[in-house]
């Protein structure tokens, strides 16, 4: 029932037609991060940061559901959905989730910061070749890398 | 629902299913590009950019596509370095990136749940504190600059070099996906030998005939690309750059093909009202160019750059008209 998973190369090759397609028909990339940030400026008052996710811009929104859906088809095909916590044998639950949430938390600062995150400004950005793209990209990349070593012990 | 709306839910979906499929919906997958066990993440990523960027080039440079329309996401250069650094740091504690724990999430993973939620408050938490962050937010615009652009050389020299490089580039464990980290079911057993760059097992024949195939494909597609010149077929004038025209007193024509009522809100100086199209049209030594990002990017590119710096005269006459 466990499938295995694509070969990367494919699954690439797929990902890369899927954002072409999006240039194409939609005349903008993919997206992720912006998705959050439509949602947060839907609770917090206004300001100029969530004014400019104000409006029309329901269309991160609706990728995203569509992300979710097609995520969850692919999974429930595949035998792979499963209500779990994903963790390193040497951690708790509890450590994992709070790790998730935090890493999230930084994620979102980084994103807002640089207006995108490996969806919206490097994938899609890095083959439109936007240098703030692909200057965030390295430097994200770079950071992760550097301090794996220290977190290594969540993934024993 | 319109048909844009339509169009971002197909692409959405198409982007999840992707992202399942090659494993990206599981963190110790992801965590494992760190570890150098499992190098998913980056082929997937590094193949799919490698494929747009050839496609977006030569769907331009045949005429098919309009390249100048799409949006090339804005270049910010010390806010997009340190959100990066910032971003770098959460995408290794959490082991997923943003549209990476939607997929977790929806495959039932409680820490995609996890990182979701962080990410939403991390976003919120910005947002809020922006009356702190807005002068480093805006800080250092470069406006839709591309490598290219920067470099001074033809785009389609800088797509081969990438396309190149990767076509020749060692890839551990060319086709097969190496196992990952530590999936649940497998808790306690050890971490995969480490293989990464360095030890990759030697395929069969075929496998090493068919990878020298698609290498030399590849590399051949990259060096005819180098020498294809540029995928676009209506010219741009970047906001920055109209700015520095107009302020070296080039001679130049702007038509604005804007309604009269827009015009009467805010135009270009020195530009002249000729309705037609939703296009800002500039002539410059012979050549025509439309500005990118209309009247809008114009307004926040070229007052973000010259905030700090004394508001010349033309930019004086730019905020007489409402700016």
């Amino acid at each position: 029932m466990n499938r295995p998973y694509a070969n990367p190369y494919v699954a690439g090759t797929g990902l890369g037609l899927v954002l072409l397609s999006a240039y194409a028909f939609a005349g903008r990339g993919l997206g992720a991060s912006g998705a959050f940030a439509s949602a947060a400026a839907r609770v917090a008052p206004a300001n100029p940061y969530f004014s400019r996710y104000h409006g029309d811009d329901n269309w991160l929104v609706v990728e995203i559901a569509g992300v979710i859906i097609g995520g969850f088809l692919s999974a429930l095909l595949a035998g792979r959905f499963r209500r779990v916590v994903e963790r390193g044998a040497g951690i708790t639950t509890r450590t994992r989730i709070a790790l998730a949430f935090g890493g999230g938390v930084a994620m979102g600062l980084g994103a807002a910061l640089a207006r995108g995150c490996t969806s919206g400004l490097a994938l899609t950005g890095g083959a439109l070749l936007s240098v703030g793209s692909w200057a965030f990209m390295i430097v994200a990349f770079a950071i992760a890398y550097l301090l794996a070593p220290a977190m290594r012990w969540a993934w024993r | 629902m319109g048909v844009a709306m339509i169009v971002a839910l197909a692409i959405g979906i198409a982007f999840g299913w992707t992202l399942e499929r090659a494993g990206l919906g599981s963190a110790p997958k992801l965590a494992g590009q760190f570890y150098f066990t499992d190098f998913t993440v980056l082929k997937v990523m590094f193949t799919a950019i490698v494929v747009a960027m050839l496609g977006a080039f030569w769907l331009g440079r045949l005429g098919v596509l309009d390249l100048a329309g799409v949006y090339v996401p804005e270049t910010f250069l010390l806010p997009q370095i340190a959100g990066g650094a910032i971003f770098g740091a959460g995408f290794l504690i959490a082991g997923l990136c943003p549209g990476t724990s939607c997929v977790a999430a929806a495959s039932g993973r409680g820490d995609g749940l996890a990182v979701m939620g962080g990410m939403f408050t991390g976003v919120l938490a910005t947002g809020l504190s922006f009356a702190f962050l807005q002068r480093f937010y805006e800080s250092t615009p470069r406006g839709a600059l591309t490598i290219p652009q920067w470099l001074h050389v033809p785009y389609g020299l800088v797509v081969g070099a990438v396309v190149f490089f990767f076509a020749i580039a060692p890839h551990p464990a060319f086709g097969h996906p190496l196992p990952a980290l530590r999936g649940e079911g497998q808790r306690g057993t050890p971490p995969p030998q480490r293989d990464g760059a360095f030890v990759t097992p030697l395929p069969a024949r075929g496998e090493r005939v068919r990878e020298a195939g698609v290498r030399g494909m590849l590399a051949l597609a990259a060096i005819v690309t180098m020498f294809a010149g540029s995928p676009y077929i209506t010219r741009y004038v970047e906001p920055l750059d109209l700015a520095s025209w107009i302020k070296d007193h080039q001679t130049i024509q702007v038509i604005d093909g804007r309604s009269a009522q827009e015009f009467a809100i805010a135009h270009v100086p020195g530009s002249t009202n000729a309705p037609g199209d939703s296009a800002i049209h500039v002539r410059k030594d012979g050549r025509d160019y439309v500005l990118r990002g209309g009247i809008d990017g114009w307004k926040r590119e070229v007052l973000a750059a010259t905030r700090p710096t004394p508001v010349t005269r033309y930019f004086g006459g730019l905020r007489r008209h409402g700016c």
